[in-house]
Parts: C-alpha cells; structure tokens; sequence
C-alpha cells in the first residue's frame, strides 16, 4: 500500500501506530499475517504463504472472478 | 474515521468491538441521524463530510458483523439471516466500499480531488476480504 493521500487525510501505513511494539498485542507488520486471537467467521489472510504479496491477491481475485463469469456465460446458454 | 477504518482493515475485524464502542461512538455508527442533523444546523459542510465518511466506517463494520455473527452469537442466540443470506449481505457491503475506495482511481489514474468514503490505499486490503467470494463452486461454504 503506498502513501498517495498526502493531501490532508491519514494513511496509516506510514504512520508510527502500525509500529508491533507499541500496538496491544495486535498482529505483526506485515499485512498478510493472521490474528490468532479474534475470532472471525471466515479469514481471507488463511490460505495464503506468508510471502504472499499484492499482486497474489489480484492473481487469485482475476482468475476467480474470470472463472465465475464464464461460469455463468455457461448456465446462460444452457437455460 | 480514517485511522478506525485502517485499523479495522489491518486486523480484518469491525474495530473497536462493539462492546468496547464508547457511548458517543455508538450513538454515531449506529444511530448517526441526530448528531448529523445537530451539525447540520451548525456547518452543513462539515455534516455533508461527517455523513460520508461515517458511512464508510459504518458499511465496513456492517461486513464484518456479518461475516462474523455466527461466531460472536451467545449460546441459545440465533443468527438474524441464514448463511447464504447473510454471505450475500456482506459481499453488497464489501462491494459498496470497494466501489467508494476504488472511485479516487477510477480508470486507472489517481485524482485525490475525488474525496471518497475509504481511502484507496485500503484498496488491497478490501479486495483480499473479496477473494473468498470469488471462484465458489457454491455459496454454501
């Protein structure tokens, strides 16, 4: 994520307060960790390498989203 | 608003819990109306701004309510709607901000002047809680 909105809004990722030392407890640095402690209903950060990057996230949404469109490009000439 | 939406991104988590919402923070997600009128008569511009981006925050919170209900429910509680419902609820939520972060690089060049609800550095972030939506042979897991 790059800081771009200097112009008067707040960007926390340059920001000290996503320092891990000072936070309570709260995930490390790095973006794609999971939490252990919260409960979710479903993780998106599960099933990712922990190297995983930016552009691994774009790769697995244009490919899904690719796959259910044609999915029902599919079903459409079906029915 | 700002900080709250990027720390609730940060930890994929609607931040801070309910239970730790101070009362005035409350009484503006849930129930923004009254504030948002009291101001209006005061600085409309700044209502105008206050609205917006309590939206966002709110919307952000509503998807991961959702997406976490079931979890948080106490014993004997039920869920308001059914699973695929309730996943349905929250990938309109998910979109809607996706939609507002993703508006200060529309087309593909960024122009700060379009003021949006989230900002689009949360962009990736948003679009890493989308991919689970994606590429289901059903909605039911």
């Amino acid at each position: 994520m790059s800081s771009m909105t200097s112009a008067g809004s707040f960007s926390l990722v340059g920001s000290s307060m996503l320092d891990s030392r000072t936070t309570e407890g709260s995930s490390s640095r790095a973006l794609v960790k999971p939490e252990e402690v919260k409960r979710r209903g479903w993780d998106w950060r599960k099933g990712l390498a922990r190297d995983a990057k930016g552009e691994d996230v774009l790769r697995i949404l244009r490919l899904g989203l690719a796959k259910d469109i044609a999915r029902h490009w599919i079903m459409d000439e079906a029915s | 608003m700002d900080l709250l939406i990027s720390l609730s991104l940060v930890q994929s988590v609607a931040y801070p819990p309910i239970s730790a919402l101070d009362p005035n923070l409350h009484s503006l997600v849930f129930t923004p109306e009254s504030s948002i009128i009291q101001l209006d008569s005061i600085d409309p511009t700044a209502a105008e701004m206050l609205h917006t981006h309590l939206t966002g925050y709110a919307t952000l919170r509503e998807y991961y309510d959702l997406r976490d209900e079931e979890v948080n429910l106490e014993p004997g509680q039920k869920p308001r709607l059914r699973p695929i419902a309730r996943k349905n609820a929250a990938a309109t939520a998910l979109l809607a901000i996706i939609n507002s972060a993703a508006d200060s690089i529309h087309g593909g060049l960024y122009d700060e002047d379009r003021g949006s609800i989230v900002q689009v550095d949360g962009l990736l972030a948003l679009l890493g809680e989308a991919m689970v939506f994606v590429d289901r042979m059903s909605y039911l897991d």
